[in-house]
């Protein structure tokens, strides 16, 4: 049974007006409803451990009996035992006692108790009388008394109209058996007011002892009203108001715990059949007036459970398997939405139940009258044509054998349609939290005794974490484990954020990763349970460009100030050698050259110029249409950037030297420029032919330093420049290793 | 360490040979005994320990792309001044742990002879 079955038939038989106990191998009491507290006063703190015996009138020699037969193993259900509850004059007050064994529990087997009504027998000895039609339409008047006020208001009335009597005073009788308290009285004039407490012993010296003795007393004489006081009393003025009593003790444990007290206006003698009416009258009225005070306190707790059972939507059914007999509280016809005068059956529940749920449910229950367990959610459709969702358990009563199914129902689609609604964006949630390429993880801070961020838990992470930390299976394991020696900054800003609830975006690496990282971090959920989200993207692709962009820069900036350098130089030494009316022009065609060669560099990223592109550019500058006059031949060699700028400077010397004075003077002249390979070596050439003679004198100044000195100095070349009658002839060898990039790729 | 001549000699070092030159030139005219242009490490480091009377050297700290730390720690060691030519900024040379004057390129002919006056004291030159 799950616990809130149990729970609800335990409330169910703890609310029943029938006293039930349950009581142990060892006597000792297990269970004990509310009629059974109630019938013998006892809290239910004071009795649960307590032994049966213990309790009230219990301790007999049947009882001892009838608990130890049933105990035994092979008893028919003992039965009709009868204990004295209490004692009105000359009647008892009996309780049957029925004991029935129950299946051995955790700690044995268990005994049950169930007590019945109240009996009353009359005195053995009791005259003969003629008031059972005035003892039947007592019965007949208290059946319908709702409780114990009215009871004693009743049979008051009655016995004092009967007796012709003034007063009929019910009183309880306190701890002490010394006074005694009006509860309830009826009095014949309504003017008439009395007091409500009397000392005992002020009525008659002799009461007290006979009334706990549980004798009846015939007073006369006795002064029961206010205004007569004793002497009055004494000096028997006042016969007009009552003079003569008659008291009926209750007793209950041998203890003088009521009475009842008729006064007469006169003084009279009571007849033997007049007390034994009195008596019986007062005891049908305590029994009455008892049942009408559990009925009372049973209602109240019923109505309590009821209450309870409303607010939280919980219907009750029974359902007897022999007969068919089915019964639904009213908070299940309520759910189901069944008409007040439809009478509660299976047929009509079951075809409530949603098509599609049907033979699922019946055949569940089919399997629970053999497990003995029932429990389901199915749809039903309301007769105002909404569908809910209701959750039913149930279990059978192994005390009938299994023959009676209880249960309850509850209403649980709105519980249903947020648990669905819960999946449904939790679905949403983990599809975009899968799908998108940031990483994203929550993380559980782990702190140190001083509340120092120490290492951190991963509690969720999504599909992009491993793709972006390249870290595997982290949930459950922390990033101590995963990654030793992490940063301190990443617990401190982490940290921060699961104590202050203050999220940050920040830039950092993680340098066991070898990655950058870009964090978006906030609090996750509630403050103390110290969970950050993380939101991160692996960004060292965008940062190494970054710093590439920020070094190139600098680059840039550094090559720039170089080649301002180089052309300073250049106007310098232009300057000291060219007259004035050339100077402009001359700089200018070295400045194109320097700026050719530049092109290409830039064009080569700074890492790859082609020599036949190089020279080519050089040459164009000053050739201008004698483009037979040229051949170029070479193979493909790529050479890097310094080597580049040293080479285009030469052969603009070369190439000028020839437009002024050599190959290029004439029409004739020819210029052949090769290149190639040699081992570890490279060979530039520059031959002319055909054009004027020339003589070393024609090259000079700037221009031979850069042919010659600044190749042989720049590229540690051997440099030959021979003024042959054809014309000049220029070598330049070199090691491949000062032309050629060591760059991957510069060779190809 | 004894002065052979009261004209001070100067190391230069550095790869572009327009610049060397340049600088050779602004020097020669200002009176300076010349040694070098050299562009490599290895060729100025030669030069320092061949050199005796070396009273400064100017030094380009990027040498065909390989950085002239050697050869300042090699000035250093012989107690030579130098100053430092060069397009890059002195923030850049102190991540190279070059710490000298910087005389930023394009080179003006005054600033570079200022800054030799100042490392070589007075008693050592020509009047």
């Amino acid at each position: 049974m799950s616990g809130s079955d149990s729970e609800l038939v335990l409330s169910v038989v703890d609310n029943i007006a029938q006293p039930v106990v349950v009581v142990g191998q060892d006597d000792r009491i297990e269970f004990a409803n509310k009629a059974f507290l109630f019938r013998f006063g006892v809290t239910r703190e004071s009795a649960l451990s307590r032994s049966i015996f213990a309790i009230g009138e219990c301790d007999l020699p049947e009882m001892h009996r009838l608990i130890g037969v049933a105990f035994s193993e092979d008893a028919e259900p003992a039965e009709g035992h009868r204990i004295e509850l209490a004692s009105v004059g000359a009647n008892r007050l009996l309780l049957t006692v029925t004991a029935r064994r129950l299946a051995a529990g955790k700690s044995g087997p268990r005994v049950l108790l169930a007590f019945d009504d109240t009996n009353i027998q009359p005195a053995a000895t009791a005259s003969p009388r003629d008031d059972s039609q005035l003892i039947l339409t007592l019965v007949d008047q208290l059946r319908n008394a709702s409780d114990a006020d009215c009871v004693m208001t009743i049979a008051g009335e009655l016995l004092g109209r009967h007796l012709d009597a003034t007063t009929v005073a019910f009183a309880e009788i306190d701890d002490s058996e010394e006074y005694a308290t009006v509860v309830a009285d009826w009095k014949a004039s309504s003017e008439d007011s009395h007091p409500t407490r009397y000392r005992l012993c002020d009525l008659s010296p002799s009461l007290p002892r006979d009334l706990s003795e549980g004798r009846t007393v015939a007073l006369d004489n006795v002064c029961l009203h206010p205004r007569m006081t004793e002497a009055h009393c004494k000096e028997g003025s006042a016969q007009d108001v009552g003079c003569a009593a008659l008291v009926v003790p209750v007793l209950k444990e041998k203890r003088l715990v009521g009475a009842l007290a008729v006064s007469a206006a006169q003084a009279r003698e009571w007849s033997s059949a007049q007390v034994a009416t009195v008596e019986e009258f007062a005891a049908h009225t305590w029994v009455f007036a008892e049942r009408a005070r559990t009925h009372r306190a049973l209602h109240e707790s019923e109505q309590r459970l009821r209450l309870a059972q409303i607010a939280g939507g919980v219907g009750i059914w029974e359902w007897r398997r022999d007969t068919g007999e089915v019964y639904w509280s009213e908070q299940s016809r309520l759910m189901f939405q069944f008409d007040e005068d439809v009478a509660p059956a299976y047929e009509t529940w079951i075809s409530a139940v949603h098509p599609e749920d049907r033979a699922q449910l019946e055949a569940g229950i089919a399997a629970a009258w053999d497990h003995g367990r029932y429990s389901a959610d199915y749809r039903i459709i309301r007769s105002d044509g909404a569908t809910r969702w209701i959750r039913s358990m149930g279990v059978t009563d192994e005390a009938v054998s299994h023959s009676i199914m209880r249960g309850i129902d509850l209403d649980v689609t709105e519980r249903k349609e947020t648990a669905e609604q819960i999946r449904r964006s939790k679905v949403r949630y983990e599809k975009l939290f899968n799908s998108i390429d940031e990483g994203f993880c929550i993380i559980e801070m782990i702190f140190d005794r001083d509340g120092r961020p120490v290492d951190y838990r991963f509690t969720e992470v999504n599909a992009a974490f491993e793709r972006q930390t390249g870290l595997e299976n982290p949930v459950g394991r922390t990033i101590g484990e995963l990654v030793p020696d992490l940063e301190k900054y990443w617990f401190e800003i982490y940290g921060h954020i699961a104590k202050t609830g203050e999220s940050k975006r920040f830039e950092r690496w993680a340098k066991q990763l070898e990655r950058y990282y870009d964090v978006f971090a906030f609090p996750f959920g509630d403050l103390d349970e110290g969970q950050v989200g993380i939101l991160f993207r692996d960004v060292s692709e965008r940062k190494k460009q970054q710093q590439k962009i920020n070094e190139l820069f600098g680059e840039v900036n550094h090559r720039t100030k170089n080649l301002l350098s180089i052309v300073q130089s250049i106007s310098t030494e232009t300057a000291r050698e060219i007259e004035p009316v050339e100077f402009s022009e001359r700089l200018s065609e070295r400045l194109s050259g320097l700026a050719a060669s530049q092109d290409l560099i830039i064009r080569g990223n700074w890492s790859a110029i082609l020599m036949s592109e190089l020279i080519e550019s050089q040459v164009r500058i000053l050739i201008g249409n004698r483009h037979d006059q040229i051949t170029m031949c070479g193979e493909r060699i790529i050479i890097k950037p310094a080597a580049a700028q040293t080479i285009g400077m030469a052969i603009h010397e070369l190439a000028s030297n020839a437009s002024k004075y050599g190959a290029w003077s004439t029409d004739e002249g020819t210029v052949k420029i090769e290149w190639c390979e040699r081992g570890s070596r490279v060979v530039l050439s520059w031959n002319e032919k055909g054009g004027p003679a020339v003589y070393p004198s024609s090259a000079q100044g700037f221009g031979r330093r850069v042919i010659e000195d600044m190749t042989a100095y720049a590229l540690g070349a051997d440099v030959e420049l021979v003024y042959e009658r054809e014309g000049v002839s220029w070598r330049l060898d070199a090691p491949i290793a000062n032309l050629i990039s060591e760059e991957p790729g510069g060779r190809t | 360490m004894t002065r052979q001549t009261s004209i001070p000699t100067v190391l230069i070092v550095e790869d572009e040979y327009p610049i060397a030159f340049a600088i050779k030139s602004i020097l020669s005219d200002a009176g300076y005994h010349i040694i070098g242009p050299v562009g490599t490490v290895s060729e100025a480091i030669d030069l320092i320990a061949q050199t005796d009377n070396l009273d400064a050297a100017v030094l380009d700290p990027n040498l065909r792309g390989e950085i002239a730390s050697k050869v300042a720690q090699s000035l250093t060691d012989r107690d030579i001044p130098f100053v430092l030519v060069s397009g890059y900024s002195r923030h850049e040379l102190a991540r190279w742990s070059l710490n000298a004057e910087l005389i930023e390129k394009p080179i003006l002919d005054n600033r570079l002879l200022n800054s030799l006056e100042k490392l070589i004291p007075r008693e050592q030159r020509a009047v």
